[in-house]
């Protein structure tokens, strides 16, 4: 009994290594993976040999492409790691972060609707549908058709939904920035940023908004009370700047 | 040598449970914070009206230049901004397929979130985090200009068209195809402001991106310079010789709309005007010296809703997609017949529909050609999270460019996967920069 447990054990294990290996064979072009006989083979197909070219910040492969590519021979600066162990540092961080006590810190907070990662497809598709919303709005307004309402309006919402993320990532950087790794933390930073630097330039759109949407509430009055004679005017103007580009 | 053994690694420490405490170490060097640009550029920027150059609106063009007096190279970017062809495009009523900033530049443009966050290949030489490790790009220290976009022509048009709503609601428009005069004439300035070059970068996102290969020549014809570098960030010139290709309707409609026949002559001899994707083997062949690249993601779902949507009726986005990287296959052929042509090529990121590769932020912009599921025997490595795995080197954009400055050509192309949609980080922050776009 005993020994046919030991020839099943032996048997097992030589068929998972055969497979192990295998499917390494097959699909891996990590050639450090392989065995010897793997070596031969990838000396025979990689037959380009890069020389190096000198960068601001290391030496790099003068020449790679997706069908010459062998970990061997790409030799990358310190600075570019392993992926898979940046993956990991950021996978572990990220667990250490507890989006329930931050959530219930404040449960209103548009960050939780707008942008807390999810796979309901229901909230994605409600999201998507809001964002579309926003779009065609913001359009309707460089179009200057949008209402002095909708004007308003839209930048209310843009204004509270940046506060938002700006208010939700500064509470996610003051508690967890010190685990985060540090490609997310700048993540995170930019994005705070980019919605900072938003909220300050909002006035001035606002303003604009209005002054473009009075212009063109003008035009078309003007438009509607001689439509021929506006009509002739833009096409003498076309005609004009035309000229001006040497075309007539 | 950053190549190992991963697998045994993982392994390894997953049985002995220290991969937590090693975490914050490990993310010291992760992959990508070199490529970070946080605070926006802060440059002492100074704006240049030049006489007779126009915005769609008949108002003023405006750029801004950035003279760093230690330095003698000069990067170019041509600001994106989608593109428009009749009223429809043109007065915005097509939403986001419409044209950047029909109503002209502000005088503070230039510090709104759009030029202020470009790309840090403008931003190359802004201050990083505070407390924060952070690595030079290589245009860092580099004279800059930054060319807004306002025309809706992708910065070649030559055409002045009034537009009438077909609806009769509204009043008609005229719109100032201006982009070739203006580049043309800004370019002017340039060589008489710079004299002399040692290097020279010209790039653009999206429609300036197609701007960064349709005006090389001009660049070349009216700069002085030692050496060329051309990037053009997701503003692809696919190879439409026929009716049978994807971009075929989409160049047509355009060259009718701008007049791009009174611009194409100056072309090199070797473009086909009958075949714009030749601008990128015409300007590749004529200056061997130079080099070329491209970038962008094989899920763009923005400048492939302007390739598609409105010349194939009823197309959906897997549909758009198709076409797209039916497009993009005959891009890197011809791409791979140069020598001196690179491109690194990721499948997605998520920011911006996936649309252009070099803006923001490089976060999530790079590639790991042989990336693939997990195996069998895989899943139990740590995180649990993430599906997919790179077995071999992950290229990041700030390492292509600077390689790419080097000398070096790569050319890289990342097959389907869904790697960086599964990152923790990217999921959160992406949206929110989404939002702030």
């Amino acid at each position: 009994m005993n020994k046919q447990a030991a020839i099943t054990f032996i048997v097992f294990s030589c068929a998972a290594m055969a497979l192990w290996f295998g499917l390494d064979y097959e699909y891996s072009n990590d050639r450090t993976q392989l065995s010897s006989n793997s070596h031969e083979e990838t000396q025979t197909k990689n037959v380009v040999t890069p020389t190096k070219v000198k960068g601001l910040n290391g030496e790099y492969p003068r020449y790679i492409d997706n069908q010459n590519l062998s970990s061997d021979e790409v030799e990358m600066p310190e600075l570019y790691t392993d992926p898979q162990d940046a993956y990991d540092a950021k996978a572990e961080a990220w667990a250490k972060v507890d989006f329930d006590a931050i959530k219930a810190a404040m449960p209103n907070n548009r960050f939780w609707e707008m942008a807390m990662p999810t796979d309901d497809e229901n909230v994605l598709a409600s999201r998507q549908e809001k964002r579309n919303l926003l779009k065609i709005m913001e359009t309707k307004i460089a179009a200057r058709h949008a209402s002095e309402g909708e004007i308003l309006a839209y930048y209310d919402q843009q204004q509270a939904l940046s506060e938002d993320y700006v208010e939700a990532i500064t509470v996610l950087l003051n508690k967890y920035g010190d685990v985060l790794p540090e490609e997310d933390y700048s993540g995170q930073t930019l994005a705070r940023t980019m919605h900072l630097a938003r909220l300050q330039e909002l006035p001035l759109k606002v303003t604009r908004a209005l002054e473009e949407r009075q212009q063109f509430v003008s035009q078309r009055a003007e438009w509607l009370e001689n439509r021929a004679e506006y009509e002739a005017r833009l096409q003498a103007e076309a005609m004009q700047a035309r000229r001006a580009l040497g075309k007539i | 040598m950053i190549k190992t053994n991963v697998y045994t690694s993982r392994i390894f420490k997953y049985f002995l449970g220290i991969s937590f405490a090693t975490g914050a170490s490990v993310g010291a060097h992760a992959v990508g914070i070199e490529d970070v640009v946080d605070g926006g550029n802060s440059f002492a920027w100074e704006q240049v009206e030049l006489p007779g150059a126009k915005c769609s609106d008949g108002s003023q063009y405006k750029f801004w230049v950035y003279d760093n007096p230690n330095s003698n190279d000069l990067v170019i970017n041509y600001e994106g901004g989608g593109a428009c062809w009749d009223y429809e495009s043109c007065s915005g009523a097509l939403g986001l397929l419409g044209a950047a900033n029909p109503n002209g530049l502000a005088d503070n443009y230039i510090n709104e979130t759009k030029a202020k966050f470009v790309s840090p290949v403008m931003n190359g030489n802004d201050p990083g985090l505070p407390f924060r490790s952070r690595t030079n790009i290589v245009t860092n220290g580099w004279d800059a200009v930054y060319m807004p976009y306002c025309t809706g022509d992708v910065h070649v048009g030559n055409e002045v068209q009034v537009y009438s709503d077909p609806t009769g609601v509204n009043p008609p428009i005229t719109f100032y195809h201006y982009g070739y005069a203006n580049s043309t004439a800004a370019l002017d300035f340039l060589n008489q402001r710079f004299g002399v070059m040692n290097r020279v970068m010209v790039t653009g996102f999206s429609a300036g991106g197609v701007a960064s290969s349709a005006l090389y020549h001009e660049v070349r014809q009216r700069l002085s310079f030692n050496k060329g570098f051309m990037l053009n960030d997701s503003g692809p010139l696919f190879p439409a010789p026929d009716g049978s290709f994807n971009s075929r309707q989409l160049h047509e409609t355009i060259k009718t709309a701008w007049d791009l026949d009174s611009v194409l002559v100056n072309m090199p001899a070797a473009f086909d005007s009958n075949d714009m994707g030749t601008t990128n083997t015409s300007i590749a062949d004529l200056y061997p010296q130079d080099s070329f690249a491209y970038t962008g993601f094989s899920t763009d779902f923005n400048f492939s809703r302007f390739s598609y949507e409105r010349f194939f009726p009823g197309i959906d986005q897997n549909g758009i997609l198709t076409k797209w990287r039916e497009d993009q296959a005959n891009l890197i052929a011809q791409m791979n017949s140069r020598p001196n042509f690179s491109y690194i090529i990721p499948w997605n990121r998520p920011i911006n529909d996936s649309h252009c590769s070099t803006i923001v932020t490089f976060l999530g912009s790079h590639a790991c050609p042989n990336i693939r599921k997990k195996r069998w025997y895989e899943v139990f490595q740590f995180p649990w999270s993430q599906s997919w795995k790179c077995p071999g080197t992950m290229y990041g954009m700030s390492a292509f460019l600077d390689a790419f400055v080097a000398g070096a050509t790569w050319r890289l192309a990342e097959p389907y996967n869904a790697y960086n949609l599964e990152d923790p980080g990217m999921s959160i922050y992406g949206p929110i920069i989404d939002d702030a776009i």
